[in-house]
Parts: C-alpha cells; structure tokens; sequence
C-alpha cells in the first residue's frame, strides 16, 4: 500500500518523539532561561519559512515564529559583550530589538543598553567581535557576599581569582587605674617645745618627718617613726612652700603663733598628696585583633594560601589574589588579641629617710603625665573590651572563553557566510550576565516575522506561508530536483487550495529530513499528497478541489469507469483494512498559538466523532512545527478522521491501454458484476482513487487504487467532512 | 490486431540536446531520433515522493559508455517516451502517427557496463540520502570558528 497518511498506528508515539525532538517549540515555553545554545559544526543551518500577516477568512493577522538562535561567534571588550548568531538561510529581514527576548525577558529589560542588529552574509554592523586561535578572552565581576564575623569559614562562588576582604570594626578597650603611685605621705609638722624669750618670741619647732603610711597611698595621721629633727630656718621655708604649694587637703589649720606665752600650743599641718602624686586616669583606645586565615579549594581540599591578618578597629582590608580560578573555601581562625600590658605606673621612690629626696620626689611634677593615651594601640592596658567585626567579601570572578586552536596555524576565522543571516547583540556583560541569576548566558529568542524570500507560486518573490512554495523551494533551489523534474503546475493547484483554507506554514526547517519522508509526513496536513507524475514530482490535493480551490463536495465524476472486461483476467484484487486501523479514535491536534509580543504557546484540541472515542484510544499529531491556527489543525483533524472512518479497502487490476491516461489522484469507478457457478459473484460500484500507474510496454497498465468514499449522490464523504465535518471539536 | 509500440529517449541539459534515439524505425532517423536498439522498463507513476525512476538498456558501444558518462557527470535529463499504434495495414511513419501513452523524465544517474549491455539508471525518486533538506549544514568555511560557553 503506497498512500500518503500521517502517521501509522504508532504514530502517536512517533509523534512525541517528534515533539521531544523538535528544538524550539518545546523549549521556547518551558525553558526560556536555558543556557545559550552554541552551534556545532555538521548541523543543519536553519531555514526559516513563514509570512506574517493577514490570514484572510476573517481570522487576522498570524504568523511569524519564534526561533532560539545557535551562537556562533562572540567577542568581549571590557564590559562590552558582543554575540552573533546565526538566524539561518537566505535574507531574513524585519527583525526588531523588541521582539528580541534575553531568556524571559525582553533583551532591553535585560540590559537597557543592548543593541540588536541583523545583516546578510556579512558580520552585523553592531557587534564587535574578537577571536583569537589558540587563546582566550576572559572577564572579570565582582561579587560581594557577607563573612563572618570574626572566626568563621565562607565559601567562594566558582572561577574566583582574587578574594578581597573588607572587615567595618569596632574594636575597643576602656579601663582605669593609677598612673602614678608611691607612698601615701603626710608631713606632720608641730612645734614640740616653744620657748619663751623675753621680748622675743623664738620657737623651736621639730619636724616629725616623713613616715610611710599603712597604705600604699594612703597617709595615715600616726607616726610610726623618726624623730624630731631640729628646726631651722630652711625647714620653716620648706613649710610655707608647702603651704603655699597649694595642697589639697589640709586636714588641720591651726597655726597660731600667739604672744609666745603658751608653751602648749600645737600646730600640725596634714599634707595629702594623694591628688598630686597618686594619679587616677581612664582610657578608651581602639585597638585590633589578629586572626589566621587558610584558602583551600572546594574540589579538593588543597590548602594554597595560609597567612595572619590584623583586623583592626575601623577599617581592614586583605587581598587574595593570584588564585586560579576556583571555588574556595576560606576559614579565619585562631583570634589572637594583646590586651595583657599592665598600667604604666610611676612608682615613687622611698626617700629612705632622706627629706631632701623626699621633698623632691613627692613635689616635682614630672609624675603626672603618665596617663595611658587614648589612641590607636595593638598592645593596650586591660580593660573592658567591645568587638564589633562585620566582613564583607568581594570576589573577583573571571570568566573564561577558550578559542580551539586553528589546526595547521592559519585558518578559517570568520566564515564566509553565504547567503546566511546572521544577529548580532552587543550589551554590557554585568547586565547580559548579571550577579544574581544564572550563571551562563541565557538563550536569546528572536520572533522573525518574514522568513525566506522564495519564488512564489501564486506570484511574486519573497517570503511566503504557503506550503508548496516550500516544497517548490526545496526541490528546486537545493537542486535535488531539475526544473523538468517539478510538476509545478501541481504545486500551484495546491497552494490555491492553502490559500482558500488559509492552511499555512510558519515554521523552521532545523533538522534534517528526507524531503521524501518530511512530505509523506507533511503533506497530509495541508489536505495534500505527494505525487510523481511523468517523472516529475509535486503535491496534489487528498480529494478533488474545485475552481474555487475548495474541495469539491458536488457529486464526483470519475476520470473512467472500468468494467470486468476492461480487467485483464487474474489480476484484480481487493484487499480490506483491519477493523482495528479504522476504530474510532480522538486526535490530540497540537499547534502553535503565535503572538507576536511573547513567545509562542503549544495548543492542544481533540477532535473525535460526536459520541465516540471517549475515553481514548488517543493519537497525537504534533503540527506545532509549522501551524499556528487552530482552524488548520481541526481541516486537518477533520480528513484523518474521515479518511480513517470512510476508506475501507484497497485494489489492485491491470487493464490495457485504456488506463494509461490516468494519473495519479485521478477518481475512477471499477463496475462489477460477476456471475459465478456458486452464484451471484462481485457485483458493486466502487470509486476509487489512482495510486500509482505502471505503464509497461507489452500494452497493458497496472493500477494501485485506493477505496474513494462517496455517498449515494456520488459525493466524497471525506470532501464533506472536511468541508462541514461533523467531527466534535474540544 | 497488432500494436506497434516505439520509445524515445531524449538525453539534455539547460535545454540542449545531447542525443536523440528511437528503437521502432531501424535505421532511419526519424524527427531528429535515430535508431538505436534500446529498451526500458515500465514507467511507474505514483502518489509517493521517494519511488520513481526507469532503466535504460544499451548496446555495449564505447561511444554509449562515454555518452553516459558525459550525462552523470553533466547531470543530464533523460526524457523517454512510449507510443504505440494499432497496425492495420501500413507501419507508422513518424511519432505522429502514433499515441504517445506515457512519459518519464529523469536525471541521468548510474550506468552498469557488461560485455553484453549497459544498463542506465534514470531520475530515481527523491531517495532519503540525495534527498535530505534542508541540506545545508555548518561548516567552518561558512559560519567561522565556533566558540565555547
């Protein structure tokens, strides 16, 4: 059996593996953000071919389709990122920066500074491109994350080069003490023994010394030593230096010198020194701590630096760098502080009984500038100390592209592009690659609206929807077929029928068929057959159309009618189909919702017989390649449910000379009427349709027909129901 | 009755002819066809693209070998046509006394050489190797060196 069907009774698994296969379609609405594909050499360049526009039937405008480019050339300069991908065959025009999408979004959201642009056979005008064999252009960005905050590990994203740490602190240690310390001393100073001379006052006075008091500092009023020391001159100015010397505290004033008539009266000075020569200070100094830090790689543990850092108050920085790139680990440890530095005291020293060394030492004032400074200080004084440390990390990320080596030296750089189509999108890499996301360069999508410019069947040149333009272009313009070899008359007839059903194909040609196999899977679903006739091939509708390019649904009159004697003896048969290949099934239709602001959406709609095929069986016919139209997929729902119901048998006879000019398509009648000896023999009418013709020369033509169904007017029921189907549509 | 069956073949490219052969008038040239003793097999007309094609059978001549040969590497067309007519009294004259019944036209493709016959292939149909599309692929002529993500 040699006709034309969409698929075979595995066609729905077929079909899947079709859908799963088809690269765009699928992936344009489940994984907009997927890594940029790069071309592979020995694939297929694309072919774009569709027409957007008015549909005609009242249906609007439709068409165009979304492809996802392959890159195929790139260059980095600075921040700048160009990118060129190839859109695929011929001059492909019409493409614009807001149908340009950067994953799922639209490229100038993604980086408002992009640029978009197209050319033919030449490096598009926008992009500036850089490659250099053997080499590599790399790029560096900066990511911060947050570290710990003192001791603690952080982990690097991957292709780090250079780690720069940044620590904000505050780091402080507050305390008090005595600066300067020594013996707690009063002088107690009294007269001991007042005499009396007669008109003259003299007295004696005596000295008690110095004594050292139970407390360091303290000055206690007992005396515990010395020994009255006689007074002098001298020792009576010392005291009124004393006493003017300003002290403090005086804990007695009672200094009265009276008429020299009292023998008894005490004068005692208490001189408290604490003030002048126990200095209490207080001190706040900023100050640091220093930690161990180790780098090891993630992958393997390998540690490949180690070193200390003092982080201090304010700010700290430490640079890493020089690392390959990689993703590392690093840890900061071991926090080391010096905070054990006694206070600096100035210890007074015993006089040792000397008064002189006593009056100089605890009189002088070179003691009290002995305070702890409040300044920066590694080594500081004990105290109370507050560590507040917060560590940002900035990573250096570097990004890599890798040339291949031109074999041989010199060689192909940049191709020579012909007739090819190429985009170009240059844009500031930070946006196009940004921080936060993913980390690869996301797939562009391109919605093209005007496919391959090719001659027209209907007229003209330029692109076109029509599926026999398609094929037309196919044999003709891949020089699979000689100009004698296309029945283009055909092709025309078929594309009046598209256009009379606005049947159209917008789709890309990306992977490599058999143009044999691609149209017998094809053709059925623009209501066409493959067909060779004389040696030459094109397409030819499933049913007779009529000068309207619609299928003729008035009575068939057939090309001829065959009678048992036009049929050589022995070489008729009829051969039935299986029940089970004609039972009543749902079609799954699946096409292509294309609007021209977003990515195209996949549509399903069943279609079965009113009443049948409810729970299944199921097969799926994946049109979304080409159709994006849901009344193309119900025409083509509509004949594959009605040729399956309608057309039972197939035959095969051999007549003379009368069938040789019949072609394939041709409708015929073969009228039957038999008598044998067991009765009444094969006696019908039956229209058929002409499958293939085998002219011999021995006078005779062998014909393959297939079952035609008509009504009782003689009208195509697959012309009916494919003009008024019945066929319930979900 | 009888019926006189005559077939022609038209070798040519871009319009040109190349050789023009009959086999039902013996020795005559006949609308610029000469005679030659060849055959072919039937012609198959279908509703399939990937069958098709007839075969020629030659006399062993050198001239026929490098009149082939000259048509693969040149891609000729070869047109044959089959005629016939009902004999009653008097042979046919020209081809236009006769009904042509089927034609065929196809690319020169392969020849077979025997000591006895040379067979020739003829516009074998739109087979799944010659016939892929689109045919076009990458290359680094065309599209240049590819990069690496």
């Amino acid at each position: 059996m040699k006709y034309a069907y969409p698929q075979n009774a595995t066609g729905a698994v077929n079909a899947i593996k079709r859908y799963d296969e088809t690269i765009d379609v699928a992936e344009q609405q489940n994984q907009l953000d997927r890594k940029q594909t790069v071309a592979s050499i020995g694939e297929t360049v694309p072919m774009v071919f569709c027409e957007r526009g008015d549909f005609g039937n009242d249906q609007g405008e439709n068409g165009g389709v979304w492809m996802s480019p392959k890159l195929i050339q790139l260059g980095v300069d600075g921040q700048e990122l160009s990118m060129m991908y190839l859109l695929g065959q011929g001059d492909l025009t019409g493409v614009s920066i807001d149908q340009v999408y950067w994953g799922y979004r639209k490229l100038q959201d993604a980086d408002e500074s992009a640029v978009f642009c197209t050319a033919y056979e030449i490096v598009p005008a926008c992009v500036d491109l850089d490659y250099n064999p053997g080499g590599s252009i790399g790029w560096s960005y900066t990511r911060i994350i947050e570290g710990p905050k003192g001791e603690g590990k952080v982990i690097t994203e991957k292709n780090v080069n250079k780690i720069t740490f940044n620590w904000a602190s505050n780091i402080h240690v507050a305390g008090s003490g005595i600066v300067v310390g020594g013996y707690g001393d009063a002088a107690l100073i009294y007269p001991a023994e007042i005499r009396y001379k007669p008109g003259v006052c003299e007295v004696d006075y005596w000295k008690l010394g110095y004594f050292r008091g139970p407390s360091k500092f303290v000055p206690s009023d007992v005396p515990t030593d010395g020994s009255l020391l006689p007074i002098s001159e001298r020792w009576e100015q010392k005291t009124n230096e004393i006493y003017a010397s300003g002290p403090t505290t005086a804990t007695s004033v009672e200094f009265r010198y009276g008429q020299c008539g009292s023998t008894d009266e005490q004068h005692r000075y208490t001189y408290d020194m604490a003030v002048k020569h126990h200095k209490q200070s207080s001190w706040d100094q900023p100050t640091e701590v220093r930690l161990d830090y180790s780098v090891k790689r993630v992958f393997n543990g390998e540690v490949v630096r180690t070193g200390q850092v003092w982080v201090k108050d304010g700010a700290t920085s430490l640079t890493i760098s020089g690392l390959e790139p990689d993703q590392y680990e690093v840890e900061f440890s071991n926090t080391y502080a010096e905070r054990d530095k006694p206070v600096d005291v100035y210890m007074i020293q015993d006089p040792q009984g000397d008064v002189d060394k006593f009056w100089e030492l605890y009189m002088g004032d070179h003691q009290t500038d002995r305070a702890p400074k409040s300044e920066f200080m590694r080594h500081t004084n004990p105290g109370a100390e507050t560590r507040e440390i917060t560590l940002s990390v900035s990573q250096n990320i570097y990004e890599e592209l890798k040339f291949p080596d031109v074999p041989g030296g010199e060689g192909q750089i940049v191709g020579g592009f012909a007739d090819l189509t190429l985009a170009g999108i240059k844009g500031d890499v930070l946006n196009l690659r940004p921080l936060e996301g993913p980390d690869y360069f996301l797939q562009a999508h391109v919605f093209i609206g005007q496919g391959l410019a090719v001659e027209r069947l209907l007229g003209g040149n330029g692109p076109s929807r029509y599926y026999p333009d398609l094929i037309y272009h196919l044999m003709k313009e891949t020089r699979l077929l000689q100009a004698d070899q296309i029945d283009k008359e055909s092709l025309v007839a078929a594309a009046k029928m598209n256009q009379a059903y606005s049947l159209f194909y917008n789709g890309i040609l990306q992977t490599t068929n058999s143009l044999a196999e691609w149209m017998t899977r094809t053709a059925p679903y623009f209501l066409l057959k493959p067909r060779q006739v004389d040696g030459r091939y094109g397409v030819s509708p499933v049913v007779p159309i009529d000068a309207d390019g619609k299928v003729q649904t008035t009575p068939i009159t057939p090309t001829h009618i065959f009678t048992v004697d036009e049929i050589v003896e022995g070489s008729y048969s009829r051969m039935y189909y299986s029940r089970k290949d004609r039972r009543p099934m749902c079609l799954v239709m699946v096409y292509r919702d294309q609007p021209v602001n977003s990515v195209g959406q996949l549509v399903t709609i069943e279609a079965r017989y009113k009443g049948t095929a409810l729970t299944g069986p199921y097969e799926q016919h994946d049109l979304s390649d080409f159709c994006c139209r849901g009344e193309h997929a119900v025409y083509a729902a509509r004949y594959i449910l009605a040729k399956r119901r309608y057309t039972t048998h197939e035959c095969r006879l051999t007549v003379d000379r009368n069938g040789r000019h019949l072609k394939p398509g041709d409708i015929v009648r073969v009228d039957l009427d038999i008598d044998t000896t067991d009765g009444k023999g094969l006696s019908d009418q039956t229209m058929y349709e002409v499958q293939s013709v085998a002219e011999g020369q021995v006078g005779r033509v062998a014909l393959e027909l297939v079952h035609f169904p008509v009504d009782v007017d003689g009208r195509s029921l697959v012309a009916l129901d494919i003009a008024h189907g019945e066929v319930n549509i979900q | 009755m009888t019926t006189a069956i005559a077939a022609r073949v038209r070798f040519y490219s871009d319009g040109v002819d190349h050789k023009l052969w009959q086999n039902f008038w013996h020795d005559q040239t006949v609308e610029g066809f000469t005679y030659l003793n060849f055959s072919t097999t039937d012609i198959l007309l279908n509703r399939s693209a990937d069958e098709g094609g007839i075969t020629l059978r030659l006399p062993p001549l050198m001239e026929h070998v490098d009149l082939i040969s000259q048509a693969i590497e040149g891609e000729y067309l070869a047109e044959v046509r089959l005629y016939e007519s009902s004999v009653t009294s008097a042979l046919p004259a020209s081809f236009g006394d006769m009904e042509q019944v089927a034609r065929f036209t196809g690319e020169v493709q392969k020849m077979r050489v025997t000591f006895t016959d040379i067979t020739v292939d003829l516009g074998a149909g739109i087979d799944a190797v010659n016939g892929e599309i689109p045919g076009r692929r990458m290359t680094t002529s065309l599209i240049g060196r590819l990069p690496t993500l």
